[in-house]
């Protein structure tokens, strides 16, 4: 038996005939979407590999993890395993449900690694859950990367945990074969003086669904939640981001960039920052930018600020969606550059710096390399 | 040496009222290391004209030909044109943000001479290039035009100017907006262009005042869409001092 404890949370109280939002451990509390829900509203539900129906696994995730001395990482049955994990939506309440193995990461106490720690997952055919724990010890600091890659359909979660005083350079990379669908909910639970800073990154894939869900568990803490993602013809990548400020003083910058290219790429972005009665001097801004690359493209951007408080430091968001330039491409081929080049050149000009916050040259260089072959595909 | 000949040119551009006739029938010819001077109050189009002949893609030829040295310029999309030897340098230059100026600079060259420079020449080039403009090195590692004050966006399109070495520039207005040392040290740079690199020089400008830094071979004037009047230095001498209203006039009767 699962140690998880029966739990159930209310996120925002509604003030309208729709239900409350809530985080549960029970499958039970969420109604099997049928696209009218506002948090189903732009999922192709019918391509969703029926992650919200009944499906159950085919087979088991497959970890594989390289980390430095002093960050251990063990593969533990579901009964060994002790989660605070609530789920906010079917799916993610599903893979909650269903998953047999959780990874379990934990960084030494006051350890401090440039290291990389590299999970990936690579998928298989048919369906599979899977369940990560991340726990950062007091005032360590560490850099951990989980990859998604190969074809299939699964429901992945996550907690990261940042105790008192840690410092947690988190990147999640979604780069799936071109049939996978794949949904994503991640928990940041970040304690006194500690610090995530989160970067995802969306490139291949039919669906990605991602959740990440950022809440304190003491004052004067900070979360960054970054995202890069570029859609192509016919890819759905969602992100639905929730930051839950429910300490004082606490600080939180969300910021995404995204583009999407060709028939039916469709990219949705949803930005819900919570200041709670509580949460008195907290500093937040939220911010999503997206370039429509042609007339097939499609982005959806809602940005949600809502404030119970009177005594934030600061509070702010933004949504910009666009299309490529014709004044900076006009500019650019008046140099002699082609159309080509130049679109590219504005296209990586616009997801320039997105990484810079992450110093770790290997993987900079990794996920400009990706980057950019990406959009050198979206200009052809 | 190079010949830019504008003949009868008629533009049009698509307004929120419909479609608007802004050239008029222009002729012009530009020279290789010579420096004609268009003046015209604002509105004249002017601006419209040097858009035009480089191919931005707001504006419509409906009748007249550009021709560099006899190849039809129209034909050829906006990079050919550069590739060809024109340059433009404008007004209002764009921001592109996440783009640094040596990595733009580079991309332009490498476009323009049909392979890339070797690093280290290349390198040395630009520094001596953005030293003669009076810019410093850090700027090669800012974004193109972002932030740059109005002053700094004119002396990055001279310094693309120098280096681009152009068989035709046109200059829209690259004077507005700087004051007297500005002014002064991106005339130096026109003047370094025509001397060093022969380039043949459309000024386009509203005042007379660039003209104390840079002479020009020959003065038009440019009234609603078209060249009503040219002649020599003297004519910039007589607009200094009695403005377009003359010229203004004359159309009006027409």
């Amino acid at each position: 038996m699962s140690t998880a404890i029966q739990e159930k949370e209310i996120l925002f109280k509604s003030t309208d005939a729709r239900p409350d939002r809530i985080a549960s451990s029970n499958p039970s509390d969420f109604a099997v979407p049928n696209g009218r829900e506002e948090e189903w509203r732009y999922t192709p539900l019918k391509r969703l590999g029926k992650l919200h129906e009944e499906v159950t696994a085919d087979q088991e995730i497959n970890y594989e993890v390289v980390a430095p001395a002093g960050i251990t990482y063990t593969v533990v049955d579901r009964k060994d395993v002790t989660t605070k994990f609530l789920a906010t939506d079917r799916v993610s309440s599903r893979t909650e449900s269903l998953w047999n193995k959780a990874l379990v990461i934990e960084v030494t106490k006051e350890l401090e690694t440039k290291d990389l720690t590299w999970v990936k997952i690579n998928l298989k055919n048919g369906v599979q859950y899977g369940h990560i724990i991340i726990k950062a010890k007091s005032h360590s600091k560490a850099t951990i990367i989980l990859e998604h890659v190969g074809e299939g359909i699964a429901g992945v979660n996550c907690e990261i945990i940042a105790e008192d005083g840690s410092n947690i350079d988190f990147i999640t990379v979604f780069d799936l074969e071109r049939k996978s669908v794949i949904a994503s909910e991640h928990q940041f639970v970040i304690s006194k003086n500690a610090n995530i800073r989160s970067l995802v990154v969306q490139l291949g894939g039919d669906i990605v669904r991602y959740v990440p869900r950022a809440k304190f568990s003491g004052n004067h803490a900070s979360v960054e939640l970054l995202g890069v993602f570029l859609a192509t013809r016919g890819q759905f990548f969602e992100n639905r981001v929730f930051v839950d400020h429910n300490m004082k003083d606490c600080k939180s910058n969300v910021l995404y960039r995204g583009g999407a290219h060709g028939e039916g790429s469709h990219t949705v972005w949803v930005g819900d920052v919570l200041i709670r009665k509580i949460a008195t001097g907290t500093n937040t801004y939220e911010m999503n930018r997206n370039l429509l690359l042609d007339n097939g493209a499609r982005a959806d951007s809602v940005p949600n600020l809502e404030i119970e408080t009177g005594e934030v430091e600061k509070a702010g968001h933004a949504s910009v969606t666009g299309r490529l330039d014709d004044d900076q491409l006009f500019y650019l081929m008046s140099r002699g550059i082609d159309e080509h080049t130049a679109r590219q050149l504005v296209i990586e000009g616009f997801f320039a710096g997105i990484f810079g916050e992450f110093s770790h040259p290997e993987l900079k260089e990794r996920l400009n390399d990706r980057l950019n072959a990406a959009i050198e595909g979206s200009t052809k | 040496m190079s010949e830019l000949v504008i003949k009868g040119l008629h533009v049009t551009v698509e307004t929120d009222d419909g479609v608007k006739e802004i050239l008029r029938g222009v002729d012009l010819t530009i020279t290789s290391g010579q420096t004609h001077a268009i003046m015209g109050p604002n509105g004249s189009g002017k601006s419209t004209l040097a858009y035009a002949v480089a191919g931005h893609p707001k504006y419509t030829i409906s009748s007249g030909s550009v021709t560099l040295d006899g190849e039809d310029v129209l034909e050829m999309s906006v990079d050919e044109r550069a590739k060809a030897g024109l340059f433009l340098a404008m007004q209002y230059p764009v921001e592109i943000p996440g783009v640094s100026v040596s990595n733009f600079l580079r991309s332009s060259i490498t476009a323009l001479r049909g392979e890339a420079p070797k690093l280290r020449e290349w390198i040395k080039e630009m520094n001596e290039a953005m030293k003669e403009i009076g810019m410093d090195q850090a700027f090669s590692e800012r974004n193109v035009n972002e932030g740059f004050s109005g002053g700094e966006k004119k002396r990055h399109e001279i310094l693309q100017l120098e280096l681009m070495k152009p068989k035709i520039a046109i200059l829209d207005e690259t004077d507005s907006g700087l004051d007297v040392d500005a002014l002064r040290i991106v005339s130096e740079g026109i003047n370094r262009t025509v001397a060093k690199n022969n380039t043949g020089v459309l000024l386009i400008t509203h005042y007379t005042r660039i003209l104390r830094y840079v002479k020009p071979d020959k003065v038009s004037v440019f009234v609603d869409g078209k060249v009503v009047a040219t002649g020599g230095q003297e004519l910039a001498e007589e607009l200094e001092a009695n403005g377009y209203v003359k010229f203004s006039k004359a159309t009006a009767g027409a």
